[in-house]
């Protein structure tokens, strides 16, 4: 069997983080034995209006040279620059990435039994005018509100799903948000499949101590992904609770140089190491020196790292934020706390407080297997094997 | 020996910061109209940015010169009293929500502008390109932005450069 997939989301040297969970899935494939191809179309900003012929024409002259020079290949991936003009809106993004992917085709063309886009919009919705067939789709996308709140992009998104072979998921988060907007009509095309968790190099280890003040921090660091709200939990907590607590980011990204001033202004440099960007193999070892993993975003639709922590064995403290309620909201009380998203750095600090004082219902063990059976790369790669057997069949 | 690379769109700039992390040149010349791109960005030893446009005054991000002004305020501020605290926690907060809108609505406003001045812009770079590979000879141009691909290929092609684009 051969699986194309195409994504937008991959890993590359400019970010080990994107789409991780993508090469992950990619990875459990190979290694059950099945031969999958990936196409990366990556977003070039444009402006307004359409591309001009000369850079159209200059793009495919560069081709003609040697494919590679344009179409390169990282991580065993075919990234295809795709000009998306500004103000096009996601239905130009769609078009803009049918163009791009169509154009490489021609030089790197593809082979495949099944293509499995990762996004409904643009992907998706491009492979869908390209004709490709038969179609997976995951939907990952946080913005995915924004999508369907747009009449243009949710008439072509709700096409896309009715056109799909097989439509996930990777939360119920997401999913009821296509129900909300399309009825149960369309919602019931769309099943929930998860992102893998591979625990493989994440050591689980029994904390002896239940003192909650090895904080760590995994991912983008971002106003948007709560990197103000974790700083100033942070240093309420140090304020009220433990001076010598500490605080570890594993993440780059454009909020940091706030968070480092944050610290110097407040006293806190001492406590606050910045890992910046790191290899995802290299995770273990940094949740292996925490205690705590702290995860104040506002949205998510997975959350990947809380999960990660939790397969290391940490009390994980995280606001309600669609994606944790979805992941183990159920096992809310053996893996940690979910806080209200609107809380204070001060309520954030206090409920960390008062687990540290009663983590009598906290059961790591339990927390970690339930990861291994619901997110574990075997139960995925299965369901999705499924998927493809059955919409080639 | 150096190699070039052309970035007229921002947007990209840490992919060209990571592009020559990952693949190390013993020197490279980032020819950019929007250093300030770069600068929260680990840039490796032997880069350097130049702008294509003869009237702005290069200012090396990397290098921060506060102001007499700022010094001042910093002093005060610092100086113990709860009034000067508060008044840099409110500065430091409202500073943060403007850099980052700032620089949402500069890069904005450059992807909007781009097309009036892209023109003279290329031709600027050509001529730099012109003078770099005199002084130096250029071995290799990265494009991180398809709109600089035509002048890159078209000074590619007359002096025998590869071109990529990344």
């Amino acid at each position: 069997m051969k699986v194309n997939v195409v994504t937008p989301w991959y890993p590359d040297y400019a970010s080990a983080y994107s789409g991780i969970f993508v090469k992950q899935q990619v990875d459990a494939l190979r290694k059950a034995g099945i031969d999958v191809s990936v196409e990366v179309p990556q977003i070039f900003p444009a402006p307004a209006g359409e591309i001009p012929t000369r850079v159209t024409a200059a793009m495919k002259h560069l081709a003609d040279l040697n494919p590679e020079n344009i179409y390169f290949s990282v991580e065993e991936a075919r990234w295809i620059p795709s000009p998306v003009p500004s103000h096009s809106g996601y239905v130009g993004r769609s078009d803009a990435f049918a163009a791009s992917i169509l154009a490489k085709r021609h030089y790197f063309p593809v082979d495949a039994d099944v293509t499995h886009a990762h996004l409904g919009m643009p992907t998706a919705s491009a492979l869908s005018e390209l004709g490709d067939a038969p179609l997976v789709v995951t939907e990952h996308q946080s913005t995915l509100g924004r999508i369907l709140g747009n009449p243009g992009s949710a008439e072509r998104y709700r096409t896309t799903i009715e056109s799909a072979d097989a439509f996930f998921c990777v939360s119920n988060t997401l999913r009821s948000q296509i129900v909300q907007t399309f009825g149960n009509e369309v919602g019931d095309l769309v099943s929930i499949l998860p992102n893998i968790v591979d625990l493989s190099n994440i050591k689980f280890t029994r904390r002896s101590d239940n003192a909650f003040n090895r904080w760590i921090y995994i991912g983008t660091v971002a106003a948007h992904k709560g990197a103000e709200l974790l700083l100033r939990s942070f240093s309420a907590f140090s304020r009220d609770h433990d001076h010598t607590a500490t605080l570890t980011i594993v993440g780059g990204g454009p909020h940091l140089p706030w968070v480092e001033r944050y610290a110097s202004a407040h006293g806190l440099t001492p406590q606050l190491h910045l890992a910046g960007p790191q290899p995802h193999e290299s995770i273990g070892s940094y949740l292996d020196e925490a205690n705590t993993l702290v995860h104040l975003s506002p949205r998510e639709t997975f959350g990947i790292s809380s999960l990660e922590g939790i397969g290391a064995g940490l009390p994980i403290i995280s606001l309600r934020n669609g994606g944790a309620e979805s992941a183990w909201g159920d096992f809310e009380k053996q893996c940690g706390v979910l806080i209200e998203e609107k809380a204070a750095p001060v309520e954030v600090s206090n409920h960390i407080a008062a687990l540290r004082d009663d983590p009598s219902e906290l059961n790591p063990d339990v927390a970690r297997r339930m990861v291994l059976e619901r997110y574990g790369p075997s139960t995925i790669v299965n369901k999705l094997i499924e998927t493809y057997e059955r919409v080639m069949a | 020996m150096i190699q070039v690379a052309i970035i007229s769109q921002p947007l990209r700039a840490s992919h060209c910061a990571a592009y020559f992390a990952n693949e190390p040149a013993s020197s490279v010349v980032i020819i950019s109209p929007a250093a300030s791109a770069f600068a929260n960005l680990n840039l490796q030893e032997g880069v350097e940015i130049r702008s294509p446009l003869p009237h702005e005054q290069f200012h090396d991000p990397r290098k921060s010169r506060p102001s007499d002004l700022r010094q001042h305020l910093k002093t005060w501020s610092r100086g113990g009293s709860t009034i000067g605290m508060r008044f840099e926690s409110l500065v430091r907060s409202a500073s943060w929500r403007l850099r980052y809108f700032h620089r949402f609505v500069a890069v904005g406003r450059q992807i909007r502008s781009r097309a009036k001045h892209l023109e003279d812009l290329h031709d600027r770079v050509f001529e730099q390109l012109e003078d770099l590979h005199e002084s130096s000879t250029i071995t290799l141009i990265v494009t991180f932005d398809v709109f600089d691909l035509p002048i890159a290929l078209r000074f590619g092609e007359a002096h025998n450069i590869p071109v990529l684009v990344r």
